[in-house]
């Protein structure tokens, strides 16, 4: 549905029609931010990171080919462009606050103990998911942030499926080494 | 931990519920025979769970702040590369400029010393032979004339240095006219003192008549015809 969108959308600013390319920013705002913040961490990053992406967008739109294909070159300039950041920024502690991480996790940080023990997690998993090699990082983050299917992950990252597999087993069990401690804890519990 | 290498590299995906119903089946069977790789898909899976998969979201004032944010840039770009293009063009212009002035120069260059050797246009002079003009202080006049002085206009009469034997008067000799004598003064037989000097219209002797006597004309004015010198 949203890919039939996006090929009127493209072929009508092709056509000289401007108000179709803030029609497509709006539409594809919300994911490209949060694959962004998937892999930065850090929220206002994670804004540059979408609005140059769809600043290179609007430069690549008037000679975009295949525009059934717009979710994927999104995601795809998107990842190339935070993992050049990452690489850039490397050693920088990420931004995150307490309140997003609460928000995420859904838990109440009013308890100081388990506030601390959640600061040290959240810790913990940033610097495990930001210490996976690139490719590993990027299967991961598609498939556990952005719900995609292995097919889209590979078309994405351009190769084959097979080949995310091995990406996504090699992640996971590099997450499950990096976090040995906490999932021990918790089989405890 | 180790896993069987018969999984290992499905793992990931099987945790996630991204198999085929097959490969699905495969691994429960496995992991049901093998506590090993059993444990580890189970502590990948408590770690996978760990890490939430929840992304913020972004508030109306941040989708704002990209579009506008995004726009302007744009807006930006566009500007600059305006400028860039007309930058480009000026500069352009003058590189081409530069090569075809470098070219016809080095052109020039290579044909003046390496082309062909250049057929030289010279002026031809012709040197004519001038007469000389004749001296007019002294002048070798011929005494002898091929023209008969009866065909003579007044002014090649008047150039004539013969004697001319006119009734009763002498008027040039140019042999005898030295310094030490002054040349008689000239009169003409025909004047009559009222200043004419129209010429005669009488018939005037030729060269042939110098040393030879005629009769005077019946229609000289003076008178003088009888005389003989």
């Amino acid at each position: 549905m949203q890919t039939a969108e996006d090929e009127l959308l493209i072929s009508r600013f092709q056509a000289g029609e401007d108000e179709a390319f803030d029609r497509l920013m709006a539409l594809h705002m919300d994911q490209v931010f949060g694959l962004a913040w998937s892999i930065l961490h850090d929220r206002e990053a994670a804004l540059d990171a979408a609005q140059e992406v769809f600043i290179k967008l609007h430069s690549a739109l008037p000679k975009f080919g295949d525009a059934s294909n717009l979710s994927a070159w999104l995601y795809r300039v998107c990842l190339n462009y935070c993992i050049d950041v990452k690489r850039r920024r490397r050693g920088v502690e990420c931004e995150m606050t307490d309140e997003e991480w609460d928000q995420l996790q859904g838990t109440n940080t009013d308890d100081p103990s388990s506030a601390a023990q959640s600061a040290e997690l959240r810790s913990a998993i940033y610097k495990a998911v930001d210490s996976l090699p690139p490719r590993q990082q990027m299967a991961f983050v598609l498939r556990h942030y952005q719900y995609m299917s292995l097919k889209e992950i590979a078309e994405t990252m351009g190769c084959s499926v097979g080949a995310v597999k091995a990406h996504l087993a090699r992640a996971t069990a590099n997450l499950r080494a990096r976090l040995a401690a906490y999932v021990d804890a918790a089989e405890e519990v | 931990m180790k896993i069987c290498r018969k999984i290992a590299g499905i793992i990931g995906a099987y945790i996630y519920g991204d198999l085929t119903p097959e490969e699905m089946k495969k691994v429960r069977l496995h992991a049901a025979q093998c506590k090993t790789c059993a444990d580890e898909i189970a502590a990948q899976s408590r770690a996978i769970s760990l890490i939430p998969n929840q992304t913020p979201q972004l508030t109306d004032e941040e989708k704002l702040r990209i579009a506008w944010t995004v726009k302007g840039a744009i807006r930006a770009k566009q500007q600059v590369g305006f400028k860039i293009s007309f930058v480009r063009i000026i500069a352009t212009t003058l590189v081409t400029t530069a090569l075809i002035g470098a070219a016809f120069v080095g052109g020039i260059t290579y044909q003046k010393y390496y082309g062909p050797a250049k057929v030289k246009l010279v002026k031809q002079v012709v040197v004519k032979e001038v007469p000389a003009k004749p001296d007019k202080t002294h002048t070798e006049q011929p005494l002898v004339t091929s023209v008969p002085y009866s065909m003579m206009d007044p002014f090649q009469r008047s150039q004539q240095p013969i004697y001319r034997w006119m009734p009763g008067v002498r008027t040039a000799q140019p042999e005898s006219n030295t310094a030490d004598e002054p040349t008689p003064a000239m009169s003409w037989p025909w004047d009559q003192g009222n200043g004419s000097t129209a010429p005669p219209l009488i018939l005037t002797p030729t060269p042939s008549d110098t040393n030879t006597k005629t009769e005077p004309s019946t229609s000289n004015p003076n008178g003088t015809g009888s005389q003989t010198p």
